[in-house]
């Protein structure tokens, strides 16, 4: 009996266009990574070159590990300090806290507020010359400081900016799951006299698990993808003494700056983004692992 | 302001040359339409008026611009020109960087030098231009240089007087400071830190400075490494305010200087009308910094303008638009407009800024340290070692002689 293909009509202009936009742009930034192609002129192939240089070059290769390490420094931030913050601004909101709706509102409001702004908010409160916290400080006696100049606070800072600014969309998403709980579990949970605590505990927190596993999942990629932020605050160097480096910054520089021999270096570039791919293609796997514990079918 | 100026000197060139004929005559064979690249909003009204001037004389030339603002300005170029689709004139760095060499490598640009009239400038103004004894791109005579900007009623308020040797100027530092006043207004950023180091440096060692001009002073000689010191032991007394290390970037510099945080602004000539329009009401000055023996010198050099593209498909037009850039009306207008410093004793400065800056140099040019890093780098990577490592000096995260070692390794 013939098969009936007519799917294969079906599937196939997503299939040609997520090739032409996804994948192949992806297979073509493996192959740069092999070549020392400037952007410009002739690409030539070198093998595994562009990748020694990124782990052993005595210049390169202590940049490209501090600012590995700062990803994974911010990667652990968004999953014990962020998430949870989110995560608990969300259940204040359910519990109905004073003002809440008001609070809710002024939480969320940062997240419509472009990252240039909010780089520009940052200068007003925290330049050394003219912010208006090293005034306040000084009017009452205090010791001035040199914030994003020192590398005590810059990172410290930044991860406060970014809760200020982006926090409001995961506390949305958790707040939606809990009030997407069902009505009749929370009204028999009263009836059999269950304590907030309880309810908290055996009902919310299970039923928000697969909330938490997507956010966490999309948190990780955006953690060891950051590139606004720190590059809006700390500039392309990274900020002072490296303290706002990331991987994508480093990217940036040697690829569009003047690179390594002074000249764009996109087949060096892409060898970067290579290795980055397989740091967060590890990660990323390892946590799905680990979150698909959390599923259940609904 | 700028906008004023730009109106006010294209009017005057354009009458002046449409109505009475003096430079150019109106031609009409040549026609098409041309697009120019600029990589900076700075520079749009003083394009709009030399584009008004160059269709008063070919106005069957339609032009149109783009300003490509931002870090992304050669990424954008570069992948314009290898599509095909790059602009028929674009700007770019001139020889201190190495965009436009990298352009003339993979043959994106027309060699200018028979096809356009370079006589109104001066063998130093086509030094941004020449490439392997070529001439690639048409230079703005703006001159580029460092100026040091002061508060002019901090001053008299204060009754602190310009200094005219270089222990004055050390010992006003410290007075401005213990009246509570930031003395310098400084950001710990690559390009904003040499446009103080080299004003003073020049300062600090006249000599020095004067044989960079021939390489006879090499990068890391003695008074280079102790006049990078000088700026440390400055940062550490306070002179740039106690926590300088924190201000972001060029923005932050330039506010603590126009909102009165800071007395002074060491930076480029370029900067004037920024500071203008930044705060209107600030009475500021500009004067070199002066060596001991009172010698002052402006660092620095003309600008770079456009190139054009060796694909254009309306090369008559793009070598038209060229060669009038290349003319004095046009070289007028664009430093009047932009309220620079001339680089030509021709064309005479449109602001009291400007002109101040430029009597404060007292006819002495010097060459920029950086601009010897870009020539005499034996490996090409001078520059880049320089513009990685420049601030991890200041932020104490390398020694001033490991630096200079460094870049000394890279030169000839």
């Amino acid at each position: 009996m013939k098969k009936n293909r007519n799917y294969l009509l079906f599937i196939s202009p997503a299939f040609i266009l997520y090739t032409i936009f996804v994948i192949l742009p992806i297979l073509y930034v493996f192959y740069l990574g092999f070549t020392d192609w400037a952007g410009v002129g002739e690409m030539h192939f070198v093998g595994l070159k562009n990748f020694i240089t990124i782990f052993t070059d005595p210049r390169f290769a202590p940049e490209f590990r501090n600012a590995l390490k700062n990803n994974l420094k911010y990667l652990l931030c968004v999953w014990f300090v962020i998430t949870p913050f989110q995560y608990f601004i969300a259940y204040m909101f359910f519990i109905k806290i004073p003002a809440y709706k008001y609070i809710k509102f002024m939480v969320f409001l940062p997240y419509v507020i472009s990252s240039t702004i909010v780089s520009f908010f940052a200068m007003l409160v925290f330049d050394p010359n003219i912010g208006f916290l090293n005034n306040i400080l000084s009017t009452l006696g205090m010791k001035k400081g040199a914030w994003f100049g020192d590398v005590n606070w810059s990172f410290k800072l930044l991860i406060l900016i970014i809760i200020w600014q982006s926090a409001g969309s995961g506390i949305m998403i958790f707040y939606s799951n809990f009030i997407s709980t069902s009505k009749d579990v929370m009204d028999a949970s009263r009836v059999d006299g269950c304590t907030e605590w309880q309810r908290f505990i055996y009902i919310l927190f299970p039923l928000s698990l697969p909330s938490c596993a997507s956010i966490i999942s999309m948190s990780t990629i955006w953690a060891l993808a950051i590139f606004d932020y720190p590059f809006i605050l700390g500039g392309s160097k990274g900020g002072v003494s490296g303290s706002l480096d990331f991987v994508n910054i480093v990217f940036y520089r040697y690829t569009f700056g003047s690179g390594l021999n002074a000249k764009s270096d996109l087949g060096f570039g892409s060898s970067i983004c290579v290795v980055m791919f397989v740091v967060m293609f590890i990660i990323t796997y390892l946590q799905s692992r680990i979150l698909k514990r959390f599923e259940y079918d609904t | 302001m700028k906008k004023a100026l730009a109106i006010l000197c294209s009017s005057v060139m354009i009458f002046g040359s449409v109505s009475f004929g003096v430079s150019a005559e109106v031609n009409e064979d040549v026609s098409g339409s041309i697009t120019i690249w600029e990589h900076n909003y700075s520079f749009e009204e003083s394009l709009k008026s030399v584009i008004d001037g160059f269709q008063a004389l070919y106005p069957n030339v339609e032009v149109d611009y783009e300003i490509k603002d931002g870090d992304q300005y050669y990424t954008l170029l570069q992948t314009a020109l290898q599509g095909g689709d790059g602009p028929d004139l674009f700007w770019t760095n001139g020889t201190p960087t190495t965009h436009m060499a990298s352009y003339i490598e993979n043959n994106y640009l027309a060699d200018l030098t028979d096809v356009v009239d370079f006589s109104v400038f001066s063998d130093a103004a086509l030094e941004m231009s020449l490439i392997d004894g070529k001439y690639w791109s048409v230079p703005w005579l703006t001159m580029d240089t460092r100026t040091c900007y002061y508060n002019k009623t901090l001053f008299e308020e204060n009754g602190w007087a310009v200094p005219t040797t270089f222990s004055e100027f050390e010992a006003l530092l410290e007075t401005i400071k213990e009246a509570g006043i930031i003395p310098i207004s400084l950001s710990d950023t690559t390009w904003n830190l040499l446009f103080m180091y080299e004003p003073l440096l020049s300062a600090y060692d006249v000599e020095y400075t004067k044989g960079l001009s021939d390489y006879t002073s090499k990068i890391d000689d003695q008074p280079a490494r102790d006049c990078m010191k000088l700026m440390l032991d400055w940062a550490d007394k306070g002179y740039y305010g106690e926590n300088w290390l924190g201000v972001a970037d060029w923005n932050a510099q330039l506010l603590a200087f126009t909102t009165g945080n800071a007395a002074m602004y060491i930076n480029g000539s370029w900067d004037a009308s920024t500071i203008a329009e930044n705060n209107p009401d600030l009475d500021y000055g500009a004067f070199a910094i002066p060596a001991e023996d009172g010698t002052t010198g402006l660092v620095g050099t003309p600008a770079n303008g456009f190139s054009i593209n060796a694909a254009t498909e309306n090369m008559d037009a793009a070598v038209a638009f060229a060669n009038y850039c290349a003319s004095l009306d046009a070289q007028t207008i664009w430093v009047q407009s932009q309220g620079a410093v001339s680089a030509s004793p021709d064309i005479e400065a449109a602001t009291d800024i400007a002109k101040e800056i430029s009597e404060g140099g007292k006819g002495n040019i010097y060459r920029s340290w950086q601009n010897v890093l870009a020539n005499y780098s034996s490996t090409g990577n001078a520059t880049t070692v320089w513009e990685n490592d420049f601030a991890k000096v200041f932020s104490g995260d390398m020694s001033v002689d490991d630096f200079m070692d460094e870049l000394a390794a890279e030169m000839q």
